[in-house]
């Protein structure tokens, strides 16, 4: 039983369907884009500098940000404040009010075009062109007229069994054997909501055992990570009470398992949380704990900080990582401003939740670490597992100011510099004029980077980051990704051109390839239209003659 | 201003672009941050809503910074930013750096005035004294027209005006 759990034949032919559809459609830009899908591409040094700041205060920032800011313009090696001094905060304050890290990691950023998702594209990122338009009706069509009406009968068919099997096992003898059947059917309405949104989920590593005294940590993307998970094995949960439909599920959730839902609002909740939460820990009679320690839900290509309640209990912590694939649709729930049905019906139009769920090993608090350290730790091994852009920032500060303490430090670090200076201690590096001025004056200076130290060898980051860095410029991502589709393009342009020089081999290749994007544009038209009348012929095949009857008459008239 | 990025008709977005020298998709995407900053939906950002994003909270000079971004519009709010961007004037990165300095915004940077903007940059960290003194050095080096006070035209002549306008500029 449990090694048949990645076994899904027909969402996997489903899945693969939609990708080589997506391939001829939209023809080589799928490469790029599919590509470039996988990395996030954020504004990772500032990322950086901000994770070390808030993790381990303003040191880095202090050598990075300061220091480079306090440059020496003519000859005043030991000015201790000059008026070029304010640039880098200035400039950083600004750009924090064009964009800052802390609202990356809860903007939905739409998935490329290539989706077939126009819902997701924001105005003027992408021409409708007759083609794409064309492809979008067929698009809609397929989603709200052949994948919705199918996904609600799942839906419903599932609850009426599900509804009708809990008192069936209610009856049956054994206070054993009806705990497993309960458990099933839990297990089996997840899958069942999990499948009306074409849930395609690939679990790695051991599935759970329950033990007293573990504790299951996961990122978390939306609450729909909880019907995936529950899906592959029963964990008990602790969250934030709902109202509405997620409210429901959760009293239904409630009824017949144990969890821990709390109120924010109150104040004396938090204490006896904790206390439920030991107990809970403790009993390894209950379902295992499963807690999502960033407290909020966060895009899914960010993890932000984890909380550490959930890291102080001295359990057995395992983590669980948990990647969507956004290809074709977005599971990230910005619950500010969709509501949790309205979430739950983008899901069931979209085209397929694409998900990998990674099971890691367990860890333990070592001896000479705190709670936070512990946290920053597990938070690491989920980043690097499932590729994930790691923030330091608390969920906390979606709703909150920041707490003082932070500008404080600054101010100190800035102080510290300032009276070094005063004191003689700490010449000025040159700024970058000054350093042209030397070059061309024929003293050119190799200068080593004076950043480049310090944050690598606190081994703070997942390593992909570090490559990141050095492939990618400071770039907002979207921006970022059209130039680099651009260069890449304008790259292979250079290619041709030099292979056209070669002469006849030169042309002959460029015949190939003018036949080769014919055959290609011929393939998409022909697909595209295909998929039109094919959606079409099925339309009028189903549909009643009285509502055919009704559209002619509005024709009509 | 509305809801939506609909509501930001093609023309004003043709016309945001051309003033401020930024590409139209800069400028739609300008505006989608301004909504999202704008909580109250008023139309222009207060200082509660700028203070929201914890890298600006954090910031020591936010409070000059939010004497230029506080109660401003979209276009005003397009047109600071756009100071920043690659193509933007030096003339007008130094521009804003001078008004950063200028607190009581007569034109001139009086001894009073970074007396202010050094004492955000280090809090409570320093004695007053120091900055004074602090003060009084920077104020003598540019002050060509001894006049004890730094005028526009002073400030340029202080400041490594090429590194200062490469070092305000902003990838956004």
């Amino acid at each position: 039983m449990l090694k048949f759990r990645n076994i899904s034949l027909l969402r996997r032919i489903y899945v693969w369907g939609l990708g080589v559809i997506t391939r001829i459609a939209y023809g080589p830009d799928l490469r790029n884009a599919a590509s470039l899908e996988n990395e996030p591409n954020p504004d990772i040094s500032r990322i950086r500098r901000i994770n070390s700041e808030l993790e381990f205060g303003p040191g880095v920032w202090q050598k990075e940000f300061i220091q480079s800011s306090v440059r020496v313009s003519h000859n005043d090696m030991n000015e201790a404040f000059q008026l070029g001094d304010i640039a880098n905060f200035v400039s950083d304050g600004v750009q924090a009010i064009a964009a800052d890290t802390l609202t990356a990691c809860f903007t939905a950023e739409p998935p490329d075009p290539w989706n077939f998702l126009t819902r997701n594209i924001p105005a003027g990122q992408w021409q409708m062109t007759p083609y794409n338009t064309l492809l979008w009706l067929v698009g809609i069509w397929a989603r709200y007229c052949f994948l919705l009406p199918l996904r609600l009968m799942v839906i419903i068919v599932g609850a009426i069994s599900f509804s009708l099997g809990w008192p069936l096992a209610t009856l049956l003898p054994g206070e054993e054997r009806k705990r497993v059947a309960h458990k099933w059917l839990l297990r089996y309405l997840a899958s069942v909501v999990v499948l009306s949104w074409s849930g395609y989920v690939k679990f790695h590593g051991k599935r759970p055992e329950r033990r007293p005294n573990q504790i299951y940590v996961a990122n978390h993307t939306s609450p729909i990570d909880l019907f995936i998970l529950q899906k592959d094995y029963n964990f008990s949960c602790i969250g934030q009470r709902h109202s509405g439909l997620a409210g429901f599920l959760q009293d239904l959730l409630m009824a017949a398992q144990d969890h821990v839902w709390f109120d924010r609002g109150e104040a004396g909740d938090r204490r006896a949380v904790i206390r439920l939460l030991r107990e809970h820990v403790a009993d390894g009679n209950k379902e295992p704990m499963l807690v999502f320690p960033e407290g909020t839900c966060t895009h899914s290509e960010y993890c932000i900080m984890f909380k550490k309640g959930s890291f102080e209990l001295g359990a057995e912590v395992h983590p669980i990582a948990m990647r969507y694939r956004r290809r074709f649709g977005d599971p990230f729930w910005n619950s500010q401003n969709t509501s949790f049905p309205r979430h739950l019906f983008e899901l069931m139009t979209s085209w397929a939740v694409v998900c990998d769920v990674y099971y890691i090993d367990p860890v333990h608090i070592r001896e000479d670490e705190t709670a936070v350290q512990f946290a920053n730790r597990v938070k690491r091994l989920i980043c690097e597992r499932a590729s994930l852009v790691s923030v330091n920032w608390d969920g906390f500060l979606k709703r909150h100011r920041i707490s003082p303490k932070f500008l404080d430090s600054r101010q100190r670090a800035f102080a510290s510099i300032i009276t070094r200076r005063l004191q003689g201690e700490l010449p000025r590096p040159m700024s970058s004029s000054a350093l042209a001025a030397i070059a061309s004056g024929g003293l050119a200076q190799t200068s080593e980077h004076p950043l480049t130290s310090g944050m690598d060898s606190l081994g703070f980051f997942d390593k992909r980051m570090n490559k990141q860095e050095l492939r990618a410029p400071r770039r907002s991502s979207r921006l970022y990704r059209n130039v680099l589709t651009l260069r890449r393009r304008r790259g292979e342009d250079a290619d041709e051109t030099d292979r056209g020089t070669i002469g006849l081999a030169g042309r002959r290749q460029r015949t190939v390839r003018f036949m080769e994007s014919t055959l290609q544009n011929t393939v998409r038209w022909a697909m595209g239209i295909g998929l039109f009348v094919a959606a079409a012929l099925v339309t009028d095949r189903f549909m009643p003659a009285s509502w055919k009857e009704a559209v002619r008459n509005g024709l009509i008239q | 201003m509305g809801a939506n990025t609909s509501s930001l008709l093609s023309e004003e977005i043709d016309e945001i672009s051309r003033q401020a020298d930024l590409p139209r998709l800069e400028v739609k995407r300008l505006y989608k941050r301004f909504q999202k900053l704008d909580r109250t939906q008023s139309g222009t950002l207060d200082a509660d809503e700028l203070l929201m994003i914890p890298e600006l909270s954090m910031n020591p000079l936010h409070p000059r910074l939010l004497a230029v971004f506080e109660n401003v519009n979209f276009h005003e709010f397009v047109n600071n930013i756009a100071a920043f961007s690659p193509s933007g004037a030096e003339e007008k990165k130094v521009d804003f750096a001078f008004k950063v300095y200028d607190v009581d915004a007569d034109g001139f940077i009086s001894k009073h005035d970074l007396d202010t903007v050094i004492r955000m940059l280090v809090g409570e960290h320093i004695p007053d004294e120091t900055v004074q003194e602090v003060v009084a050095r920077v104020v003598e080096a540019a002050d060509l027209d001894k006049d004890g006070r730094i005028s526009r035209s002073e400030f340029t002549s202080a400041v490594d005006v090429a590194d200062l306008a490469s070092r305000l500029t902003v990838s956004f």
